[in-house]
């Protein structure tokens, strides 16, 4: 049950979950960094300075990436009929229209 | 109750999981999760665009959906794209009919148009498109003015003539050949009539108000190699078929060719009837062919073979009779199957059409456009007109050609009301836009003539519109029409035969092709439960072994083959496979064997890569044309009533929202103090 896992969340185990979480959205994972923060905002007034020092740079790292990606994304949406297969190559998935 | 509520709470900790770990107060935990479940609700909406999913009970509450939708869809070639698409989530807006020229002029911005027959054309269309969010047409009244959305110029790019210069269709204004980027769909007879209520009780001020939502995005854009690269998108093509009487020939036997277009199309292509332009000779086609099938030995009394074939795709650049000439002249099997029926290499089903040579096609018949001639002669008999090419007037099978045709008809003219003229060639200068363009592009020498209804320019009011319906031909001399052509196929093949008519048959036929394609010889022969035939040609398929065959090509294809058999054995059959002979085909459930054969109607213009299974364009001189794909096609209507009205909605339904929340809230924490053991005893699970 996870309720009794959380009687064993302890300071310690704290900051292994927010380390993880940190290293883990360097993996182009934004949201994990989104996650890191909204799961310890609940225990925000429990939280040691090496905890807060992940989160801090998680919610740097989420928008910090967010903005590079929202500008790609407004770069490739605005550009892609221009670039041809070029365009099309690059993307998984072609929008339609 | 305790345990239902301890059920909700629980599922709201698993969301959470916070209970544990705390110092802080029970009130901070409790707009903590409501902060949570406001996010989680945004997410939801968010993610459903607040959009009613289709056929849910909301839906079904919210919307009237028309049944059967027909839309203009979208279709491109090399130079770009044509046709309509709506946005990716359809286009909104209230009815507004425009059955008049003040309705015309009182069209409010951002909504959807509903066009009276009337007010459907490029010149109103292009004058209130941007204002508005989609456009629906009527067809509950009938169009009465000449119209056509199709160019002056049928097909010019891939005719004859590279600089045509004589409008056939003066009435087309290139409207089909226009690209909009709003939805347009029509309305069937009842559906608009509804429609039409709704614009009425609109425009009277009533409330609620009427709505409507079109939905038809289109995948592909930009152009035809750009959409075929994405695979948003499949060339335009069909299935040709011929038949013949000839149970074998080879290249040595002197071919009559006697054809028909098979597809017609429209602005809007579900309803493309073609009945003038298509319809009607393809009636006549089979008439001949089922009327010569009761000449006794017609093989043996004629010294030609003629083949009879309609050719599909013609509207999008001849692609059918192109494609057949093309393989005619061009294919060399390398390997040919154990049976000979196929070939190898390259890969071909059916290689009969390769004992047609191109070099022996000694006359060309061509039933074009034969829907409704106007001209009536002396003696009370419809003139059909008579087209061929003035390079070859002194070319003496031309003249033998002419000459047969006004022989029949002095000869028949106490029996049917058909007689036949040349065009004057002084004045129309250019053959109409036909399939026979296909052969004369190759060797304008042929002796040919393309039958049609009108001298010069269309007399069909609405070429390549959905008003080219059963109310648009002469169904009166449909039969004499087939007798006499039977009888000029006799005569050009040599035969002396006496044509008795069928009229039963032709009436009937006539019926299904142009009214009602639920009839007995669709059911027999097509298995068809289609309401009404459109000719539109449809796509070809997404590669060579993946084709896509309309029901009305089926029905054409079905209806030659077993008429023209050799062997109708009488023996019943399912399918092909039930048959007790591999020769046999099952053709309308009787086994037959028969010499026809479906041919393929594709762009030249296209290959198909094998590696990464698509099309793609290799010679750009060839028709490129290819259709979009799409995923829902949906027009429905709502209710909409007036903005202060919407606004209370909204407001008490946010007011509702915070009170349930409050309630909630509030006995929570009542119960959990209330009941301190049983709700602790949960917590400290």
């Amino acid at each position: 049950m996870l309720v009794d896992e959380d009687d064993k969340l302890n300071d310690e185990k704290m900051r292994g979950i927010a380390r993880k979480l940190w290293i883990a959205g360097f993996f182009f994972l934004p949201w994990v960094w989104m996650i890191n923060i909204l799961f310890f905002l609940p225990h925000r007034k429990v939280l040691s300075p090496a905890i807060i020092w992940y989160l801090k740079y998680s919610l740097i790292g989420f928008f910090v990436y967010t903005g590079i990606f929202m500008t790609w994304m407004g770069i490739y949406l605005v550009n892609r009929n221009k670039w041809g297969a070029f365009g099309d190559s690059i993307s998984i998935t072609v929008p339609f229209g | 109750m305790y345990r239902f509520s301890s059920s909700i709470y629980k599922s709201f900790t698993l969301n959470i999981n916070n209970n544990n770990i705390s110092n802080y107060s029970s009130s901070n935990r409790y707009s903590c999760k409501i902060m949570y479940m406001l996010v989680l609700l945004l997410v939801l909406l968010l993610d459903h665009g607040c959009y009613a999913q289709s056929n849910s009970a909301v839906s079904q509450r919210i919307y009237t959906n028309v049944g059967r939708p027909l839309p203009c869809s979208r279709l491109l070639d090399v130079n770009g794209q044509f046709g309509c698409t709506s946005k990716e989530f359809g286009n909104s807006g209230l009815v507004h009919l425009v059955d008049s020229d003040a309705s015309l002029a009182d069209l409010p911005s951002h909504a959807i148009a509903v066009l009276d027959a009337n007010f459907f054309n490029g010149t109103i269309v292009n004058r209130i498109i941007s204002k508005v969010e989609g456009i629906v047409v009527l067809t509950d009244t009938k169009q009465n003015y000449r119209y056509s959305p199709d160019l002056p110029v049928p097909n010019a790019p891939y005719g004859l003539y590279p600089k045509p210069t004589f409008s056939f269709n003066s009435a087309g204004d290139s409207l089909s050949y226009q690209s909009f980027d709003k939805p347009f769909f029509v309305l069937d007879k009842n559906n608009s009539a509804i429609a039409r209520s709704y614009g009425n009780w609109n425009r009277d001020g009533n409330l609620p108000q009427y709505g409507c939502h079109l939905e038809s995005f289109m995948h592909a854009a930009i152009n035809a190699q750009t959409c075929l690269r994405r695979s948003f998108c499949v060339p335009v093509g069909g299935k040709s078929s011929w038949s013949t009487f000839s149970p074998e020939f080879d290249q040595s036997s002197t071919i009559i060719m006697v054809s028909v277009p098979l597809d017609a199309t429209a602005f809007f292509h579900d309803l493309a009837y073609g009945s003038q332009t298509s319809a009607y000779g393809q009636t006549v086609l089979l008439g001949i062919v089922e009327a010569l099938s009761r000449v006794a030995n017609q093989t043996s009394t004629w010294k030609y073979t003629v083949i009879f074939a309609a050719y599909d795709g013609e509207r999008w650049g001849y692609l059918g009779s192109t494609k057949l000439v093309d393989d005619i002249i061009n294919t060399e099997c390398k390997k040919y199957t154990s049976d000979g029926y196929g070939c190898l290499d390259p890969r071909i089903l059916d290689v009969t059409f390769m004992n047609i040579s191109f070099t022996k096609i000694k006359f060309i018949v061509e039933l074009n456009q034969i829907g409704n001639p106007l001209k009536v002669d002396g003696s009370g008999h419809y003139v059909y007109a008579l087209n061929s090419l003035k390079s070859n007037a002194n070319n003496p099978d031309q003249q033998l050609l002419y000459q047969t045709f006004a022989d029949v008809a002095k000869e028949l003219a106490g029996k049917v009301k058909i007689s036949t003229q040349p065009v004057d060639q002084d004045e129309v200068p250019e053959i109409p836009p036909s399939s026979s363009m296909a052969y004369l592009k190759q060797n304008p020498n042929i002796p040919t003539i393309i039958v049609t209804d009108h001298f010069g320019v269309y007399t069909n009011n609405y070429f390549s519109s959905h008003n080219d319906d059963y109310t648009n031909i002469n169904a009166n001399i449909i039969v004499d029409a087939v007798t006499y052509f039977a009888t000029v196929i006799d005569r050009l093949a040599g035969g002396n035969n006496t044509i008795v008519q069928n009229s039963l048959f032709v009436e009937d036929m006539l019926d299904c092709l142009t009214k009602n394609f639920t009839c007995k010889y669709a059911q027999q022969f097509a298995g068809s439960s289609q309401p009404v035939p459109s000719f539109y040609t449809s796509v070809y398929g997404y590669g060579p072994d993946n084709q896509y065959l309309t029901i009305q090509s089926l029905f054409v294809h079905s209806v030659m083959a077993y008429f023209a058999a050799s062997n109708r054995t009488g023996i019943m059959c399912d399918e092909s496979n039930s048959c007790p002979e591999s020769a046999q085909a099952c053709i309308g459930g009787t086994c037959v064997i028969t010499n026809s054969h479906f041919h393929d109607a594709i762009s030249l213009g296209f290959t198909f890569d094998e590696p990464s299974y698509s099309w793609v364009i290799g010679n750009t001189s060839y028709p490129t044309y290819v259709e979009s794909n799409w995923n829902s096609i949906v027009i429905n209507f709502y209710q909409q009533d007036s903005h202060t009205t919407e606004a209370l909605f909204l407001v008490f339904g946010i007011i509702e929202m915070f009170v349930v929340i409050a309630i909630i809230f509030v006995s929570k924490r009542y119960l959990s103090k209330r009941y301190k053991l049983l709700m602790g005893g949960f917590e400290n699970n």
